[in-house]
């Protein structure tokens, strides 16, 4: 008896309770869904639009070796401006960079170099990024801004790459004091297994320490 | 106890039980409870683990390609020692860390592979194609062979894509600028104007003296490379399929069963041969004129006439008629049936009457048979027999191996055992050494096995080792000869002229060095050359890739030369004279007295755009060599060395 007494009490604190919180659990439930459901379009619009860039990516990637500049041009401009939050972006810009080159039109390179390194978010993209920017600069003739590009960079795993770079500048300056100086480190730090022939001749090509 | 902990889980008492499972995971970490459910990891990158599996998948491969490499190289003289594999398994886990490290960028980029696209991708893979298409079947039989399934071989190769994204795309984007171009051909293509002179060692240097002190020493000094090194002779139990062939007793029984089971086999075609007089019919109507005109051949021939002038006179048949009706040997079923049937129902040289076929009316005489035979038992009893004792010969080859194995394994003390329980002589080898010897000592595997620690220092049976497919062997030490150094008399006139060698080269050496002193100070290089009974030559401006006459060490010396300063153009220089030793002991005093840049010739198209490649592809090397370092440098890389 006294059982059903306590029962119909248990009942009785429940309604109450879900009066007056009923309310705040429902719409908790209906936010969490909401949040749940709309992360998973949201994941699924941004695989998307990634892999909708990937296609196209490979795509410009035949026009690249193909040579075939103009398209370059379009596709990659194309993959820039409508997929510029997917990583497919900065290697649009690598490509056509290398289209610039190709066609002499170094403005043009440097143009698409210097929206990597402002936009690439990994370290090492952005060596990749800074370095051949740096070097068609030099082949612009624009030294000293290519220097102060890479100057005070810590190079990392990339230092080796960054002295060569730097004395090929300081002997544009006429500078084969430090250009001796920044070979030798490049040639240092040269990977076991990499070709060490035109580092040494370029070593060689400027004269002895005084 | 579950109980307890509920009641008291508000107390302290939770605490310290949740702060005990805190300190076991923090100390141990969850790793060591992932990674030992039975599969051992060689690495783990970033919390994701290379399994041994992975890596021995790969390695084997590998073993294998560098294997099949040296020994097309080397052919019968290879010798898998040669392999270094502590080598290839750094190599092999480079590789797989490399590729582990890029696919993780690539995921964390936001890199992505649609499904159409990778789709594309298998479907363009050659090995599952069947006449240039894509097929499913085939695609999920060549994986299932493989032990794997097309979930987990996409998921593979989806990664694979996302890495090969970011690779091509940073190698394929290198690039190299025209000016760096010519700085490249500017030193590549430089040349430097060279005069020198080559003192040519004497004919003969026997007359140089050396004195017996120089020669002890030298021995002394060089006792390794008068070393003979210990030699070891074998006895050796040889169990060989050929030697078993040979003692097999054939059951004649068995022979003829197996004769019998194969009749079938040695049975061949009886073919006939015939020659025939054909009468056309070309037209229902005829039929009767052509059947008389047949019935009156027939009674010619009968009548005893010459069959073959018969079937050239009236036979139909343009390409028998003229060989007097013969038509060659047929089979059944080469022919026309009634006609098959008639030929076949004859005695050799009988006529038949007229056989109509679908031509027409022949008259037919059988003129040939032959073969239909069965194969004599005695013929092909060698052949059975020879079977018969290889494949008994294998089954006994197999069990013996296996005795052979044991009994050498239980009595290691000598091979007496083993030669009398299998009734095998004990044969004996000549004296080897680990480096080389003759007969069954020529291959390195025994050479290996004779000096193994088990077998030549505590003297036991070695291993059953495998020479061949279809022998095997095990051998005992039988006799040890100890390292030796040859006495110095054997070795003295080797020595001799080799310090007379020697020592002209150095002298020349120093006379050579002597004159690039004189020259340096301003005396004048044709005095001294013809002095020297040489010659002071020009050779004009020399390249990289050396010039006519002048010896490639020359070259090579002169362009290790520092320039004594940065030059432009073609730069006229203070002579830098130096000197180098050339390889026929002869030595060469140069100077170098002008620099040119080096150009790329405009007409050049191919030569540009090979260097245009060539320079693209270092560039991208070293910098996409960077790049993976880098990333390898920030992951979370362990590498268990022991599990490889």
């Amino acid at each position: 008896m006294s059982d059903h007494i306590a029962e119909q009490e248990q009942a009785e604190s429940l309604k109450r309770w879900w009066k007056e919180n009923g309310t705040v659990v429902i719409v908790g439930l209906v936010v969490g869904l909401a949040i749940v459901v709309g992360y998973r379009l949201w994941l699924d619009y941004t695989y998307g639009k990634a892999e909708a860039a990937s296609a196209e990516y490979q795509q410009l990637m035949v026009e690249l070796d193909q040579q075939t500049y103009d398209r370059v041009y379009d596709r990659g401009g194309r993959i820039i401006s409508q997929y510029e939050s997917t990583p497919y972006a900065q290697l649009a810009s690598l490509a056509m960079a290398k289209a610039y080159v190709a066609q002499d039109d170094l403005a043009g390179a440097a143009t698409q170099l210097r929206r990597v390194l402002q936009n690439a978010d990994s370290e090492a993209m952005q060596h990749v990024a800074r370095l051949r920017l740096a070097r068609v600069l030099l082949s612009q003739g624009s030294t000293s801004e290519a220097l102060s590009l890479i100057e005070t960079v810590d190079g990392a795993t990339f230092t080796s790459v960054y002295e060569e770079l730097k004395g090929d500048i300081q002997l544009a300056q006429q500078q084969p004091a430090l250009a001796r100086t920044s070979y030798t480190k490049a040639l240092a730090l040269l990977g076991a297994g990499r070709d060490r022939s035109l580092l040494q001749m370029k070593l060689d090509n400027v004269g002895p320490s005084n | 106890m579950l109980q307890f902990i509920r009641s008291h889980a508000q107390g302290f008492i939770a605490w310290v039980i949740v702060g005990f499972i805190i300190l076991v995971f923090g100390m141990w970490g969850i790793q060591n409870y992932v990674t030992s459910e039975g599969n051992v990891a060689v690495a783990v990158v970033d919390g994701e683990e290379v399994s041994q599996q992975e890596f021995l998948q790969l390695y084997r491969g590998f073993y294998q390609q560098r294997r099949e490499q040296i020994q097309s190289i080397l052919g019968a003289n290879f010798d898998p020692a040669i392999l270094d594999e502590n080598r290839l398994r750094k190599d092999v886990l480079k590789q797989i860390l490399d590729e582990k490290v890029l696919k993780k960028q690539a995921e964390r980029e936001g890199f992505r592979i649609g499904d159409a696209q990778l789709g594309s991708e298998i479907r363009a893979i050659g090995a599952f194609q069947k006449d240039g298409q894509f097929d499913k079947a085939l695609y999920e039989r060549l994986l299932r062979n493989q032990g794997q399934e097309p979930v987990g071989f996409e998921v593979k190769m989806r990664q694979d894509l996302l890495a090969t994204q970011l690779t091509t795309g940073l190698l394929a984007s290198s690039f190299v600028t025209s000016s760096e171009l010519d700085l490249v051909a500017r030193l590549q293509n430089e040349q430097r104007k060279v005069s020198y002179l080559v003192l040519q060692p004497g004919d003969s240097t026997e007359s140089i003296e050396i004195d017996a002190a120089a020669i002890d020493e030298y021995y002394q000094a060089n006792q390794k490379l008068y070393e003979i090194p210990e030699k070891v002779s074998v006895a050796y139990v040889e169990l060989s399929v050929p030697d078993l062939v040979a003692q097999v007793d054939v059951d004649e029984s068995e022979l003829r069963a197996m004769y019998e089971a194969r009749t079938a086999d040695y049975q061949t075609d009886e073919q006939r041969r015939a020659s025939h007089i054909l009468i056309l019919v070309d037209d229902d109507s005829e039929e009767e004129a052509a059947q008389s005109k047949a019935a009156e051949v027939l009674d010619k021939v009968r009548a005893g006439e010459d069959f073959a002038a018969l079937a050239k006179l009236y036979s139909d048949d343009p390409g028998s008629a003229g060989k007097g009706g013969d038509i060659g040997f047929f089979r059944k079923g080469d022919m026309d049936l009634a006609f098959e049937e008639a030929a076949y129902s004859m005695a050799k040289g009988e006529v038949s009457e007229l056989v109509k076929s679908r031509y027409g009316y022949h008259i037919i005489r059988l003129t040939d048979i032959r073969g239909g035979s069965i194969k004599p038992f005695d013929e092909v009893r060698p052949e059975l027999e020879r079977e018969v004792r290889l494949r008994v010969a294998q089954e006994q080859f197999y069990d013996l191996s296996e005795t052979l194995t044991n009994i050498a394994y239980e009595h290691p003390d000598s091979l007496q055992v083993a030669a009398e329980e299998l009734a095998l002589p004990i044969k004996a080898s000549g004296y080897f050494s680990i480096n080389s010897g003759t007969g069954i000592a020529e291959n390195p595997v025994i050479r290996r096995a004779a000096f193994s620690d088990d077998v030549y220092l505590h003297n036991n049976n070695s291993e059953l080792i495998e020479v061949a497919a279809d022998r095997v062997l095990v051998l005992h030490v039988k006799d040890k000869k100890p390292s030796s150094v040859r006495p110095l008399e054997d070795v003295k006139a080797d020595i001799v002229a080799q310090l007379q060698t020697a020592k002209a080269r150095a002298q020349l050496e120093s006379l050579g060095e002597s004159l690039v002193e004189k020259i340096r100070a301003g005396d004048a290089a044709a005095d001294i050359a013809s002095e020297h009974g040489t010659e002071w030559k020009d050779a004009g401006f020399v390249g990289r890739s050396g010039g006519a006459g002048i010896d490639r060490a020359i070259v090579n010396a002169v362009f290790e030369l520092q320039k004594p300063h940065a030059t432009n153009g073609e730069q006229e220089v203070k002579p830098t004279v130096s000197g180098v030793a050339l390889p026929n002991g002869g030595y060469a005093v140069f100077s170098v007295t002008a620099y040119r840049e080096g150009a790329l010739s405009e007409d050049d198209g191919a030569s540009r755009e090979s260097m245009v490649v060539a320079q693209a592809r270092r560039m991208g090397g070293a910098e996409m060599e960077a790049f993976i370092e880098l990333l390898l440098k920030q992951a979370d890389v362990q590498t268990f060395s022991e599990n490889m």
